[in-house]
């Protein structure tokens, strides 16, 4: 069954794109691409970077260019599960398409809130705060999770924002709170917004061969490194004016 | 000093499922995750008992955590990235990195280059850990690939 009569270049180009979205390593698209094309018994040359895929097969080329999105680790591992059933069972274009808007369709948030309590409440606790700096770290991540969910969809200026209002909080509730440490309370929140994954990924790439695509998403940490920083340094600035310190 | 660590180590297990949870993880991988976590920081700690170096104990300690990624990715069939990184969260240097931070707008110029310096380390320590072990893993798939197809 040729690729091209199946018109599975679209399909198959349409879940690298998805990949890269929700933030897999090149090399994992690059191979799930080779994968369902051999399947078919096709050879694909795939390129591909943190924000374009460049593939051909049976003389057919296609280019997508991919928007930057949200980490998702489950629309990862679902599209990785329908790769294996496309290799495996070779569905139809419709049958895909109705999984891919599965793996689309809005879930459930409500765990969020839970998540961002939870973990912001241990970090406070690995880092020897007190009662009150669980407290105030719970409140300080709620901050967090609503300025992610809202300052759009650039990374660099949301992870500024989320910065700058992790830390003029924090200044805020040592106003109300002073027993409270601000160190333990930011230190905390400060993982909740380290770039972990994009360094981990770029450290993948590089090892696998791909070094402009590991280049380009250490480039990518180190500027959200940076308006972390930037974001955290304004904040202490302002609740200086704000409030005399 | 039990209890202290049975604590720290919960709370590293809650860190990475959270951790994981905020990235919308499959919620049927938390088990494995949060595992994850408080293995990881379980050597870590060991490994600190032992060496009396933070910083030297930090690269088998990432290391430990690329390979307990890829055992999970090859019996769950998921994708090690997803293991991975909540495993490493427990290790970060939160803490530090805020002082430097703080330091630095305070212009307190020798407390911002000692954090810097510490935060600076345990980041080369965990992406050191993280290289050698990624680099091992790609040299068993390779033998293994040549293995099955006898090239």
């Amino acid at each position: 069954m040729k690729i091209a009569e199946n018109k599975v270049p679209d399909i198959v180009s349409e879940i690298g794109r998805k990949l890269l979205e929700n933030g897999a390593a090149v090399n994992r698209v690059e191979d799930t691409i080779s994968r369902i094309c051999a399947s078919y018994g096709e050879k694909a040359d795939v390129f591909a970077l943190p924000s374009f895929i460049a593939m051909t097969a049976s003389g057919v080329t296609q280019t997508v260019r991919v928007k930057s999105g949200k980490i998702n680790f489950g629309k990862i591992e679902e599209l990785n599960q329908l790769s294996r059933y496309i290799c495996e069972k070779h569905p139809c274009k419709e049958e895909i398409k109705i999984y891919l808007d599965k793996i689309d369709a809005p879930k459930d948030k409500r765990v969020l809130p839970l998540a961002y309590l939870c973990t912001a409440a241990a970090l406070t606790v690995n880092f020897g705060g007190s009662v009150k700096d669980v407290c105030a770290s719970v409140i300080i991540s709620l901050v967090i999770m609503v300025v992610r969910e809202h300052a759009g969809a650039n990374r660099i200026l949301n992870i500024f924002l989320v910065a700058f209002a992790t830390g003029l909080s924090s200044a805020t509730l040592t106003v109300f709170m002073p027993q409270v440490s601000s160190e333990s309370i930011i230190g905390a929140c400060v993982i909740l917004m380290i770039p972990g994954f994009t360094v981990t990924t770029a450290l993948k790439d590089m090892l696998c061969g791909d070094t402009i695509a590991g280049i380009l998403r250490m480039c990518e940490s180190i500027l959200l490194s940076l308006a972390i920083a930037t974001g955290i340094v304004l904040s202490e600035y302002t609740a200086g004016l704000l409030y005399g310190r | 000093m039990g209890d202290n660590v049975l604590l720290q180590l919960a709370a590293s297990m809650v860190i990475s499922a959270g951790f994981s949870m905020i990235y919308s993880i499959k919620l049927s991988r938390l088990p494995f995750v949060a595992a994850g976590g408080g293995l990881t920081l379980l050597i870590h700690l060991i490994l600190i008992n032992i060496s009396g170096s933070q910083y030297a104990s930090l690269v088998p300690a990432a290391g430990f955590a690329v390979f307990y990624a890829e055992l999970m990715a090859i019996m769950l069939k998921a994708p090690a990235v997803v293991f991975l990184v909540p495993s490493i969260m427990p290790l970060l240097p939160g803490r530090k990195l805020y002082k430097a931070m703080h330091s630095l707008v305070t212009g307190n110029v020798p407390v911002f280059i000692d954090y810097g310096i510490q935060t600076l380390k345990i980041a080369v320590g965990i992406a050191a850990g993280i290289l050698v072990s990624e680099a091992l893993v790609y040299f068993i798939r390779s033998l293994n690939k040549k293995a099955q197809t006898g090239r």
